[in-house]
């Protein structure tokens, strides 16, 4: 494999740990109020649910 | 030397070569080859004898973009080798009657 | 004679006398020596040219153990046979229960790779479609946008490392599968003996 196995390991971890810290700031940036996603949550685009 | 001999030797040779450390097929023949001539075409035979009776083990290494296949020595071919050493008491015996036998003229 | 057209004669002349795994062995055996060879600094054509020919390749492997499978016939005497044919509902049933048994088992361990495999294939396409989606997401909120984005990113390296792990777990169970079968057939069938033609 020219993209290495580490390569793709590191890289899935980056991903993860990046896609953490971001959803992280979403939540923070709505104030950690779960409330405020619940509109609009049955837009078909909108995947997070809190139901 | 004469073919029988060498046939009866030959398998506790490569055995012994084994105890040194592990080899691939062109290092063995070369080095048995520096006492005991040998092709390539009678050492498989031999090698694969001797890895169907359990004492010898293969192995595949990686050298240089090839797979390399490395020949072992197992605790079977070390019984094996100690047998032979074994036996030479007896090898020596028929060495001496033969040696008479042509010295009495 | 060259190195491919020495491999490939050998590997045509071969495939008449013995197995397929073996010639595949002896061939890799002579390609190796032709390479060393040629390591020392030989040129290709002295090299091949050091080895016997195809033919009286074939004459030396007489002495080499080759596997041959032996059904081992054994004597049937009549009166086995009819203990044999009474007693199918006996052994009969035991043997099909051995074998569901046998089944389950490797349903079960198969169970664990295909486990990682959903959660992969949830990961990815989970994480993907969250991804790909966030920007819309963004209009009902950057907040809501950015919580998309992120939880799909991490779905998807989450993916991809199950996927890697369900690769690496199938390729050591099916190995062990095949193993086991042979091991398995081994004992009921054939007593295969190395012989010495």
């Amino acid at each position: 494999m020219k993209i290495g196995k580490r390569f793709l390991i590191k890289l899935s971890l980056t991903f993860m740990l990046v896609g953490a810290i971001v959803s992280f700031i979403g939540f923070a940036s709505s104030g950690f109020d779960i409330d405020q996603y619940a509109e609009n949550q049955h837009h078909w685009y909108r995947v997070v649910h809190f139901e | 030397m004469d073919t029988q001999l060498k046939k009866g030797l030959i398998e506790y040779y490569i055995l012994a070569n084994l105890k040194y450390g592990d080899s691939y097929g062109y290092e063995i023949v070369k080095t048995i080859s520096a006492h005991m001539p040998i092709t390539e075409s009678t050492l498989y035979p031999i090698l694969k004898r001797l890895e169907s009776q359990g004492k010898v083990s293969t192995f595949s290494s990686a050298y240089n973009g090839r797979l390399r296949k490395y020949y072992k020595l197992e605790s079977e071919g070390l019984d094996s080798i100690k047998s032979f050493l074994g036996s030479w008491e007896k090898v020596e015996a028929i060495h001496d009657y033969i040696k008479r036998s042509v010295e009495n003229e | 004679m060259n190195r491919i057209e020495f491999i490939k004669t050998l590997s045509s002349k071969l495939s008449y006398v013995m197995k397929p795994e073996e010639v595949r062995e002896l061939v890799d055996y002579y390609d190796e020596m032709i390479l060393d060879l040629m390591e020392e600094g030989m040129s290709e054509e002295k090299a091949v040219s050091q080895l016997d020919s195809p033919e009286s390749i074939i004459e030396s492997i007489k002495g080499t153990p080759l596997e041959f499978k032996f059904p081992i016939r054994k004597k049937v005497s009549p009166l086995w046979m009819v203990l044999l044919i009474a007693g199918f509902p006996l052994w009969g049933s035991l043997a099909l229960a051995g074998i569901m048994i046998v089944m389950s088992i490797y349903i079960l361990i198969w169970c664990i790779p295909f486990l990682a495999g959903s959660l992969a294939f949830a990961g990815v396409l989970g994480g993907l479609v969250s991804v790909v989606l966030s920007p819309l997401a963004t209009f009902d909120g950057l907040h809501i946008g950015l919580t998309q984005f992120g939880i799909g990113l991490f779905l998807f390296g989450a993916g991809i490392l199950f996927t890697m792990l369900t690769l690496s777990m199938s390729k050591t169970f099916i190995a062990y599968s095949q193993s086991m079968t042979n091991k398995i057939k081994k004992i009921l069938f054939n007593q295969r003996s190395v012989v010495s033609i």
